[in-house]
């Protein structure tokens, strides 16, 4: 652009009388554009019932359970970025409890999805070289146990876990951005 | 870092769906469309600021959602086809006496729409109208016969 440019006709006329601009034929692929864009936010809504990204469809939860059957673990497998991420242990209602309970979690899983606290806290929470057990007492095994957690990264991190003397499972869990 | 990071994808994401819900949230906005444009904005803070709910974050996030908004003007600027991919070209709807179905179809524009378009320039019957044009605004513009 200069200034003093004479002016011309640089805007298309329509029927060599009223200056439009009109574009039909980039409007048409625009149409095309458009329907594909649709299908995409559609499949961002499946993905959203679904659970694929995360809470609340068939899909966004896992379990993991006790060989011994006194408790399952009920997780998330996508989570959010900076949003509360819940892991939740069921004990058996069936059984009586004897002893105390133990979840071994990885250090470096904990780090990773931002473990926070239990609800109810655990009796006691012992260290080792890579991760920490914590303990609840057989009298407060007749309810949930939550841990709270808040991912400080995105991607597909781990969560290393062992409950009632099982083997540690690598579980994996999806954090969106 | 976050909040610049978000600001930006978000800013993005909007210009994608605005563009493709078409032209009336830009314009002529009915109870209807204004619904859609304060729970559009209200979703986007929660995903921008996140729970820092600070001055200087909300700065952060206003500051990189102008010089985007200023950086995306000037790139229209100087590619045109930048310019119809974002704002799209003017379009008519009605051609001396005849309507353009298809394209009011494909923006979702109705006779009333234009009707109303043409009583706040004081015509009162459709036949008065030589060409009536969408506008990139959303608005339309009625030229009379």
């Amino acid at each position: 652009m200069i200034d003093g440019e004479k002016v011309s006709d640089t805007v298309g006329k329509v029927n060599d009388e009223v200056a439009v601009g009109e574009d039909l034929r980039f409007q048409e692929r625009w149409w095309i554009v458009e329907r594909a864009l649709w299908v995409v936010f559609l499949l961002v809504i499946a993905a959203g019932v679904s659970g694929i990204l995360g809470r609340g469809g068939v899909f966004s939860r896992g379990y993991f359970a006790a060989p011994d059957g006194s408790c399952t673990v009920e997780y998330e497998r996508v989570a959010h970025f900076g949003t509360p991420l819940r892991l939740i242990l069921h004990f058996n209602p069936a059984g009586q409890q004897q002893h105390d309970f133990a979840l071994w979690m990885g250090r470096e899983s904990a780090r990773e999805l931002g473990f926070q606290r239990s609800i109810p806290a655990p009796a006691n929470a012992v260290l080792d070289d890579d991760g920490e057990t914590l303990l609840f007492p057989a009298a407060e095994q007749h309810g949930d146990v939550v841990l709270m957690m808040q991912p400080a990264t995105f991607g597909r991190l781990h969560l290393q876990l062992a409950i009632a003397g099982s083997e540690r499972a690598d579980l994996p869990i999806i954090v969106l951005p | 870092m976050t909040t610049v990071a978000h600001a930006a994808i978000l800013y993005f994401i909007l210009l994608v769906v605005v563009r493709v819900l078409g032209r009336r949230p830009g314009s002529q906005m009915t109870p209807f469309e204004f619904v859609l444009i304060f729970f559009i904005g209200g979703i986007s803070i929660q995903a921008v600021v996140g729970d820092d709910h600070s001055i200087s974050n909300a700065l952060c996030a206003i500051i990189t959602v102008a010089i985007l908004h200023v950086a995306v003007a000037s790139a229209k600027q100087r590619i045109p086809v930048l310019g119809r991919i974002i704002d799209g070209t003017p379009l008519l709807l009605l051609e001396r006496g005849t309507w353009k179905r298809r394209t009011m179809a494909k923006m979702r524009i109705q006779d009333v729409d234009v009707m109303e378009a043409a009583r706040t320039r004081g015509i009162s019957d459709l036949g008065a109208i030589k060409y009536a044009i969408l506008e990139r605004n959303g608005g339309i513009s009625i030229i009379q016969e």
